[in-house]
């Protein structure tokens, strides 16, 4: 596709170009007439005077006898030097008197005389290109009537019409060049903004995230895309931050065991003989730790991009949670967390059940985990659109905690000391409920003494 | 020389006071941040060792607090963190050295071993008074020529002593330098130890006496006459 630039150059400058022309061509006619009705008003005139000159003088006889008033009249200056000139003939056709200009040649004559003016061009045996205006003049006495024609050249006219016409197209071509200039100076400086919201984008990267275009200063047309940009900058920004989170979380993960996997097989080595078996079962379970938490990344990896290996049939929840809720009953017993169950036998959907199982287990799992010994984890399932909720007490969280919960490997611990777990069971679970077209939401709310209230909840737009 | 070691992973901190000790090293441990920061309040420790996500006080808050209180003991920085701003960081604070886990225990110790050579204002790792000759980095003590066998706690009060020559040490800063908490502030152990030390390097009859006895005060090691 062409520039932006480019397509208004290519439909303005011609358009431009046609205006122009347009408009010389309308001056250039409208002289044209104007010079026109003024040759015929003059030639009016001339015929006024020459009829008047005529009158003035009586019709005593023949030729040459019509004096002085027509001979007063060819005596003027305009009819000694080519530019008008007059002619009179009789009733029989025959020439009676032509202005001294004409030097014996006659002016064209009309295809008939009438008592109206008849108006008509022709061409002068000097090749002057003159405008005639031909007419009867009527005499008294019963004498029959005379005819003649005034003429005026249109040397002059044509040679203003020419000059006109030159000086129009060459102010044409002038207003054209200055017109396009104009325009594509406008234009450079219209999408100048444009320009400058590309460098910035070009010089945009990994390390310029947080940077934002400045909308303000943009022309209304294109502050609609660069705001929309600067919210995908964000969302960029966003998500850049949270795979630098994960980073660094999975480091401490993974380094910390490493690291006292490493010491404790040097000090062995350096000093064996303060090694003990005690040392060689902190390693194994130090391993095993680390198997745990790549293991876990691992089921995430999976729950990520097996959309299309789900396999839905119609199941009941019930059954489902109450036998997650007893996995997890010694683990609740252990840190004096009361298990309640809420259970709508009805509550029921189409579901892959063995990514619902991954869900509710984690659920309950990291409630029963994070719940305050002596507190209780409510876990309930409807048939309705929230299908099941897991809701314990959550003193130590606050709002700012709950948009990271499902983050993989966030822990609210950010000295990460508890050491059973890697924070990987929420994401597992988000995952699994996007895959299964469920939505996970956690929501946490103030109790009456102040500590929070968190409510994870699984919810099914198939309800 | 006494260290503190602030580490929250159990499983890391029980290793590395294992090496230390048997480096020589009187180490005080634990896992909270709170409790280092009461510890360093407490002792005047030589290096401390400093994890950076701690339970109780992080370890970027417990080495402002020492700064702030004028505790100019060298710490290291001892984290998973290796993100160039998070070294700036604890670096500007006024860390003296930073290591990422995981570590090679050697380099630890060698790290160790100079943030306490530079709080007594020494490069060599070599300690010499009159015939005897102490090497930090060797972990290794000759007179004469003959090396002298000696086991990490008198290794350790010789250091301590040849880095204070010409000082009089007495017993509470050997206490407080050469032995952990776990040693009764009640017992003889000082004296014993250093009687142990004459005894060791007094390689024969003729061996010039380097540590001396200050009647009420403590000891000094001086060049012999």
């Amino acid at each position: 596709m062409k520039s932006i630039r480019a397509q208004l150059l290519g439909w303005l400058l011609p358009g431009f170009v046609v205006v122009c022309v347009a408009a010389i061509l309308s001056v250039y006619f409208s002289a044209e007439k104007a010079t026109e009705a003024d040759l015929d008003a003059r030639l009016a005139r001339v015929a006024g005077a020459a009829r008047l000159a005529l009158r003035n003088q009586a019709a005593t006889g023949p030729i040459g006898t019509r004096a002085p008033g027509l001979r007063a009249f060819l005596a003027k200056e305009e009819f000694q030097s080519p530019g008008q000139y007059f002619q009179l003939w009789d009733a029989e056709g025959t020439p009676e008197r032509r202005s001294p200009n004409l030097n014996g040649a006659d002016l064209p004559r009309p295809a008939a005389f009438t008592r109206d003016a008849v108006r008509y061009d022709g061409l002068l045996t000097n090749g002057d290109r003159v405008r005639l205006s031909a007419m009867q003049y009527p005499q008294s006495g019963g004498h029959p009537p005379l005819a003649f024609a005034v003429a005026l050249s249109r040397v002059e006219g044509d040679a203003q019409l020419s000059q006109l016409l030159s000086d129009l197209i060459l102010g044409g071509v002038a207003c054209c060049a200055v017109l396009c200039l104009l325009l594509v100076l406008a234009l450079r400086f219209a999408l100048r903004p444009l320009a400058h919201v590309g460098e910035q984008a070009a010089a945009m990267g990994t390390a310029s995230l947080h940077e934002r275009f400045a909308v303000e200063a943009l022309p209304d047309e294109i502050r609609p895309i660069v705001a929309r940009l600067n919210d995908l900058m964000a969302r960029l920004e966003e998500g850049f931050e949270r795979e630098r989170r994960f980073s660094g979380y999975l480091a401490h993960e993974l380094r910390t065991p490493l690291a006292a996997i490493r010491s404790t097989s040097e000090v062995a080595l350096k000093w064996p003989e303060q090694a003990s078996s005690a040392d060689h079962a902190e390693i194994a379970q130090l391993a095993a730790r680390l198997q745990q938490t790549v293991d876990g990344l691992l089921v995430l990896a999976q729950a990520e991009t097996l959309s299309t290996e789900i396999v839905r049939e119609e199941m009941a929840l019930r059954p489902l949670v109450e036998e997650c809720v007893a996995l997890h009953a010694e683990r609740a017993r252990e840190r004096e967390v009361t298990l309640t169950a809420q259970l709508d036998a009805a509550a029921g959907l189409q579901t892959d059940a063995r990514l619902l199982t991954i869900i509710v287990t984690n659920l309950i799992a990291n409630a029963v985990e994070h719940a305050p010994p002596r507190s209780e984890v409510t876990i309930a399932c409807h048939a309705a659109d929230r299908l099941f909720e897991v809701i314990n007490a959550a003193p130590s969280l606050t709002a700012e905690d709950v948009p990271h919960l499902f983050e993989r490997l966030w822990r609210k611990d950010a000295a990460r000391s508890d050491e059973s777990h890697a924070g990987l069971g929420l994401s597992l679970a988000q995952s699994c409920a996007q895959a299964l077209g469920l939505t996970l939401t956690a929501e946490l709310t103030a109790e009456l003494d102040a500590s929070g209230l968190l409510t994870v909840s699984v919810t099914s737009p198939q309800k | 020389m006494r260290l503190l070691l602030v580490e929250d992973s159990a499983p890391l901190r029980q290793p590395v006071v294992k090496a230390l000790k048997a480096s020589g090293y009187a180490v005080d441990a634990t896992g909270d941040g709170a409790e280092g920061w009461e510890m360093t309040k407490d002792h005047d420790y030589d290096v401390i060792i400093l994890d950076i996500m701690l339970p109780g006080m992080d370890g970027h808050e417990l080495l402002r607090r020492m700064r702030a209180a004028g505790n100019e003991t060298p710490v290291l920085f001892l984290t998973a963190k290796d993100a160039i701003a998070e070294r700036v960081a604890g670096l500007r604070l006024g860390a003296d050295d930073y290591l990422t886990k995981s570590f090679a225990i050697d380099e630890l110790l060698a790290r160790v071993e100079a943030l306490g050579r530079r709080k007594y204002a020494r490069r060599s790792p070599h300690l010499v008074v009159g015939d005897l000759e102490l090497d930090q980095a060797a972990k290794t003590v000759r007179r004469r020529g003959c090396q002298i066998p000696l086991p990490p706690q008198l290794f350790a009060l010789l250091e301590y002593l040849l880095l204070r020559k010409g000082q009089v040490v007495s017993r509470t800063e050997i206490e407080e330098h050469i032995y952990d908490e776990l040693v009764s502030p009640m017992s003889n152990v000082v004296d014993t130890a250093v009687c142990a030390l004459r005894r060791a390097i007094a390689i024969t009859d003729q061996s010039a006496p380097l540590i001396h006895t200050r009647r009420g005060m403590g000891y000094v090691i001086l060049e012999p006459k």
